[in-house]
């Protein structure tokens, strides 16, 4: 089948509760831009034209239906203070955590235009915007509260402090959503859907007590602030989200974007109200075949069809950077096969 | 908030910055159908360039909440369709005929007339060719009007509901269009044609006829009446078909309804073009003036939207304020300008519009409502810009003209519009007393450091 | 003291001015016009305040000034010739018809589609007879009669010339046929608003002796004023 809507027209559809040609085809597909444009990681994450133009390539390789501007979930910390390292052909590596150093109170809320690695992702999401912006939707990752807070920290201590300091996890908490409102907003102004992303609040991290406590009270409130906006959220978090899968709709999310859940447990829990996004196990794509990734995904894609608000066909987690490409594309290749909704 | 404010056009991140300041209670104060779920519109523009009208980043726009309240309106009209059908309102297409068929569907009940012809705006305010790209795959000539991204608009489905009925009007419409519809009906779509009959004026070579006049004054024959009472009846007759109901009573309160929407029009109109300092931008008047086809699919809403701006209007007005500077030269406006940016860009070179003749003067003119419906309908129709000569569309602007309020004329060319490449030059002729800018209107991203060129030289002249 | 510049698209003019025109510049603009308006700025100093004009007028940070070219042509020319009723421009990617009354632009007409009615047409023909534009000016006085070339695209009009080439023609009637051409384009432009005389014939083209034997021999007397290249930024200087 032909492809009749850009992804654009695809993702619009799907946010109003109507059945597009095909379902939404969106693996995360984030740092693995660059290694198929063939460029240094450092490069990727430290400019924000070479981020949007590894981006475009992998559109233009790939066909899949978003941009997702991103690298890693420390962007917020660093503009807070956290030091990290570049390496060359790594992701930066967190170095010395911005409360090692300084207290919460003495941290301001960063300026994204000029702060850290802020700007380079504003130019990313404004340079894709630009090139593709009116048929494909430009996602921009925000990590979420909680997950810059842990960056903020040395993540140990960050976890025992959410059991015995409440008042200073609190304190990171308000300042790290300001951060993130802040981000969230410049983003917009530049082009870019912000998806919020809290991968250190799952379940593989943190207990259910705590995410109640500490990280869901303020992925809604960055979610509130985005439907103020009048617009559509996802919530990504990866790792296993089973424990909270319920919780997961007080986030008031639009689209919840799941990792290792299981699925039709998922569909039947959540789906009624919001879309659910996953959730294909990212390793499988490092280290299986085409064949079986391409069975996996048809039988992860029928099942998921079946969900009322309906449903994007992605990973559990980030594309791996060096997944093989023959890998990336049996996974869109089966999406788009097997995820027809049209006649 | 936002209530003592100077008035001004803002760019979209002023918008988003103001936006800010917004109590949560007021935006969810307005809604479309009422519907606290997904009846919310009240957005900055940021979030529709977010969902790609591309052009937002570059337009200003009135820094009003009332203006906020019609742009979010407006734009939102996509998804409120698609509401509208998952609420199970009937979807009406009324194509063409720019006025009239709307007012005979908004007399049945849960029935929402829209125009999917008015796609036609949207490569321009996503200045994108997505729509014309596939317009032109789908068999369109690339030299037709831009209305042809209607095709590509059915062929997708994704920016409109599929409709229950489609009217489409034919004759002495606009060719481009008529044969885009013929290609939507072999696409599969069932449309129901009406005929719309040419204005020919009195002439000694047409014997016999006898003619009448419109309250507006124009000559028609008379049988026309007869032959439009017919046409209309029919789609009155699809329409009962499809809803099972049908209340003649109805149809009466739709034309007062109707009628209400276009008074406040014109009284909105009449402060704007006439106060010493333009209270509101031209972009947004356009958008005003458009809303009066068919409400922005909720024309209840849009009422209460124009109420709004009207009193915004009537107190920049009252204090003296307004968007433009006071040494603007007035200009007249005619034909729509397609790229809403030329509009903004006039503004910006020291222009101002005072006068408009966008080619709709049938959604803009009262109809009868004392004598029979169907007659004040097709009497109403019979005011229509395109049905008619040349000389009869221009003439209020000609009156404008002599009265010394209009400096300078602009005329925008439609690329592909026959009508256009014929009637400029005879805008040209009829219009001898004023200077007059003729434009041709580039694609969609098109509008270059040339145009601009042209623009400001012209306003320099005048000054 | 006013320096008047004029960014065009294939050149960049400057003049310092105080009623009369005291130093000037041309620079190529090519593709980096910041860079022509950053050297005119530097190399002709002493000025008090700057008018800018031309497509790239926006680009001069510092002016204290800046109008369109027509305006600027006006009174350029009007200072210069002031029973002028006609400009005719022929620049490197547009050309301009402007009428004037009492100084000021009564009205105007561009043509800025299409490379027929431009500079641009004759630098393109130029290229493929294999002749510097020197050269082709030159070959054009030189003509006993001109070659009709109706064509007015110029692909069209360079498959025509070779065909004239072939079958042996002088290339100097050629030459001539392919200004004539161009004039007989501006003359069809030009009859939107109606040609006057006295006409004034200025921009870059009224540097090419071929162009202006054509404009004489299609609209008679036609007036060359002494600096052709330098009236839109007289007349930016004349603006303030």
């Amino acid at each position: 089948m032909t492809d009749i809507l850009t992804p654009r027209e695809r993702f619009g559809l799907l946010v109003i509760d109507e059945k597009p040609d095909r379902c939404n085809t969106i693996p995360l597909i984030t740092s693995h831009a660059a290694s198929v444009r063939g460029m240094k990681l450092r490069d990727y994450y430290t400019n924000g034209e070479n981020m949007a133009r590894a981006q475009i390539a992998a559109i233009e390789k790939y066909g899949h239906d978003a941009i997702s501007i991103f690298s890693e979930v420390g962007i917020i910390a660093e503009a807070m203070g956290t030091e990290f390292d570049y390496p060359e052909n790594d992701l930066p590596i967190q170095r010395i955590p911005a409360l090692e150093k300084k207290d919460i109170n003495d941290i301001e809320i960063p300026v994204p235009t000029s702060d850290a690695r802020l700007p380079v992702y504003l130019e990313a999401i404004e340079y894709a915007y630009d090139a593709l912006g009116d048929r494909v939707p430009i996602l921009a990752y925000i990590p979420a509260p909680f997950t810059t807070g842990m960056m903020l920290s040395e993540p140990n201590r960050f976890l025992i402090q959410t059991i015995k300091e409440p008042d200073h996890v609190k304190a990171v908490m308000e300042k790290s959503l300001a951060a993130a409102i802040e981000l969230c907003y410049h983003a917009i102004d530049a082009g870019g859907l912000p998806i919020i992303v809290d991968p250190l609040a799952s379940s593989s991290v943190i207990s259910p007590r705590a995410y109640r406590q500490y990280a869901l009270p303020y992925e809604r409130k960055l979610v509130d602030f985005l439907h103020r906006y009048d617009l559509d959220v996802i919530l990504h978090i990866c790792g296993d989200t089973t424990p909270i899968l319920d919780l997961l709709k007080e986030t008031h999310a639009d689209l919840i974007s799941i990792d290792r859940v299981d699925l039709t447990d998922t569909i039947k829990k959540l789906s009624s109200t919001v879309r659910v996004i996953g959730n294909y196990d990212t390793s499988l794509l490092a280290f299986s075949s085409p064949e079986e990734i391409a069975s996996g995904v048809r039988d992860m894609v029928k099942l998921s069809m079946q969900a009322p608000k309906g449903y994007i066909a992605a990973t559990g987690c980030e594309v791996p950077i060096h997944a093989p490409f023959d890998n990336v594309m049996a996974f869109i290749n089966a999406a788009k096969e097997n995820g027809w909704y049209w006649d | 908030m936002l209530k003592n404010i100077d008035p001004q056009k803002i760019s979209l991140k002023e918008w988003s910055r103001q936006f800010r300041l917004l109590d949560d209670s007021e935006i969810r104060r307005f809604k479309y159908y009422n519907n606290d779920e997904w009846g919310i519109y009240l957005s900055p523009p940021a979030t529709f360039m977010v969902y790609g009208a591309r052009e937002l980043r570059k337009l200003k726009l009135d820094n009003s909440l009332a203006a906020l309240r019609l742009w979010g309106f407006a734009l939102n009209e996509s998804e409120r369709l698609f509401r509208a059908r998952q609420s199970g309102k009937h979807i009406i297409a009324t194509m063409g005929d720019l006025g009239t068929v709307p007012v005979i569907a908004m007399a049945f009940p849960d029935c929402i007339p829209f125009y999917p012809d008015c796609t036609w705006w949207t490569p321009f305010f996503n200045e994108s060719t997505v729509l014309l790209d596939k317009a032109s795959e789908l068999g369109t000539p690339e030299a037709s009007c831009f209305v042809r991204s209607t095709l590509a608009a059915f062929h997708k489905m994704a920016y409109f509901p599929k409709p229950d009925i489609l009217f489409a009007s034919t004759g002495a419409s606009c060719d481009d269009y008529s044969c885009i519809m013929q290609m939507v009906e072999d696409m599969g779509f069932e449309l129901n044609w009406l005929e719309i009959p040419f204005r020919r004026k009195k002439q000694d070579h047409f014997t016999d006829e006898k003619y009448a006049r419109t309250p507006q004054g124009l000559d028609y024959p008379e049988r026309f009446e007869t032959y439009l009472i017919n046409e209309y009846k029919h789609v009155w007759q699809r329409m009962q078909d499809l809803t099972n109901d049908g209340d003649p009573e109805k149809l009466g309160e739709s034309i007062k309804k109707n009628n209400r929407l276009r008074r406040l029009v014109d009284q909105i109109k009449a402060l704007t073009h006439g106060a010493k300092i333009a209270p509101f931008p031209a972009l947004e008047m356009m958008v005003i003036e458009f809303g009066n086809l068919y409400g922005y699919a909720d024309i209840d809403e849009w009422i209460d939207i124009l109420e709004m701006v009207k009193s915004k209007i009537i107190d920049r007005v009252k204090s003296g304020n307004g968007v433009l500077d006071s040494d603007a030269i007035p200009l007249a406006w005619i034909t729509p300008t397609a790229d809403p940016l030329l509009l903004n860009i006039v503004e910006d070179l020291g222009g101002r519009v005072v006068a408009t003749e966008y080619v709709i003067n049938q959604a803009l003119s009262e109809i009868e409502e004392d004598i029979d419906p169907f007659r004040a309908l097709a009497r109403s129709f019979m005011n229509a810009s395109l049905i008619g000569s040349t000389e009869e569309r221009i003439r209020h602007i000609s009156a404008g003209v002599d009265s010394g309020r209009i400096a300078g004329v602009i005329i925008t060319n439609m690329l592909g519009c026959s009508h256009c490449a014929m009637e400029t030059r005879a805008i040209e002729k009829r219009l001898k007393n004023v200077p007059i800018l003729a434009i041709d209107i580039p694609a969609p991203l098109g509008i270059t450091e040339q145009i601009r060129t042209r623009i400001a030289a012209f306003i320099e002249m005048l000054k | 003291m006013v320096l008047g510049l004029d960014v065009g698209s294939s050149y960049t003019k400057g003049i310092l001015f105080d009623g009369h025109v005291r130093n000037k510049i041309v620079l190529k603009t090519s593709f980096k016009p910041k860079l022509a308006v950053e050297r005119a700025v530097n190399e002709l100093r002493g000025y008090d305040r700057i008018v800018a004009t031309g497509f790239g007028r926006d680009l001069v940070a510092n002016a204290d000034k800046t109008i369109t070219e027509i305006t600027a042509f006006a009174k350029g020319a009007s200072h210069i010739e002031p029973s002028v009723r006609t400009i005719v421009d022929i620049g490197g990617q547009d050309s301009k018809i402007i009428k004037v009354k009492e100084e000021r632009v009564d009205r105007f007409v561009m043509n800025d589609r299409c490379a027929a009615g431009t500079g641009n047409f004759i630098e393109k023909i130029a290229q493929a007879l294999d002749l510097s534009l020197a050269e082709f000016g030159q070959l054009a006085v030189n003509a006993d009669r001109a070659e009709i070339i109706d064509s007015l695209c110029v692909v069209m009009a360079e498959t025509e010339i070779l065909s004239l080439v072939a079958e042996g023609k002088r290339l100097e009637d050629i030459v001539a046929g392919v200004c004539e051409a161009l004039v007989r384009r501006i003359d069809g432009i030009g009859s939107q608003i109606g040609i006057e005389s006295p006409i004034l014939f200025c921009g870059g083209g009224a540097l090419n002796p071929g162009l202006i034997r054509a404009m004489k021999r299609i609209f008679g007397a036609v007036t060359i004023p002494e600096h052709p290249q330098f009236i839109g930024a007289i007349g930016a200087a004349l603006s303030l």
